[in-house]
């Protein structure tokens, strides 16, 4: 093998390789994007089979608590459309949900949380933010943000 | 028979050349189709069909 032709080998290659490294970069993110929407149909599965039950019974005791109409129950459904978000508050516990539901959808201020509900208005505030923060960890952090 | 002229004969839609040429390859393409500890057949097929792009889009004029 002479010289030119031992670089044309050696050119080629490297071509080649950097052609195939691109390749699988670019095939991997195509199927991950692929996989990420599955996910979520998925999910959504799920939550019609079990966590939309969970979270309705869990809406329709807070609701009863605070005297509110069964209407409202459809409300926060209709708000939290995503299904990721929605297995996202199904993992939280009692309190955190209760707080959380208080301040989003009813739009009160902490201090009249922690009224309501007999907590220090601190502990309304760190429970409240901790729960923002695991459902952020929940969906992934930046990437997805809220 | 030489690589340049393996090469100018693939070029030229020679289907054994271009067999050759992928056979010479198919170790690196082997290496990169392990996705996470798996062989990927997919992946596996579009090197393939990227070292045929390739060898018709290679830069490289014949002196």
């Amino acid at each position: 093998m002479n010289v030119e032709e031992k670089d044309l080998l050696n050119q080629f290659s490297a071509y080649v390789k950097a052609s195939i490294k691109y390749t699988k970069s670019e095939y991997l993110e195509k199927r991950t994007k692929i996989r990420n929407s599955e996910v979520i149909l998925f999910e959504n599965e799920d939550v019609n089979e079990e966590g939309m039950d969970d979270i309705l019974q869990q809406v329709e005791k807070l609701s009863e608590n605070l005297g509110q109409e069964v209407l409202q129950i459809q409300l926060l459904l209709d708000q939290i459309s995503n299904s990721k978000i929605y297995r996202a508050v199904s993992g939280l516990n009692k309190d955190q949900k209760e707080i959380l539901l208080l301040r989003i959808l009813y739009l009160k201020s902490f201090e009249e949380i922690s009224s309501m509900l007999n907590i220090k208005q601190k502990k309304v505030e760190n429970t409240y933010y901790n729960a923002i923060k695991k459902i952020r960890i929940i969906l992934g952090g930046r990437n997805n943000g809220i | 028979m030489g690589f340049e002229e393996l090469f100018f004969r693939a070029r030229k839609e020679d289907k054994e050349a271009m067999m050759k040429i992928i056979e010479m390859y198919r170790p690196l393409m082997i290496k990169y189709a392990f996705v996470d500890g798996k062989f990927d057949e997919d992946l596996y097929q579009e090197f393939v069909y990227r070292i045929l792009v390739c060898i018709k889009k290679f830069p490289y004029n014949k002196k």
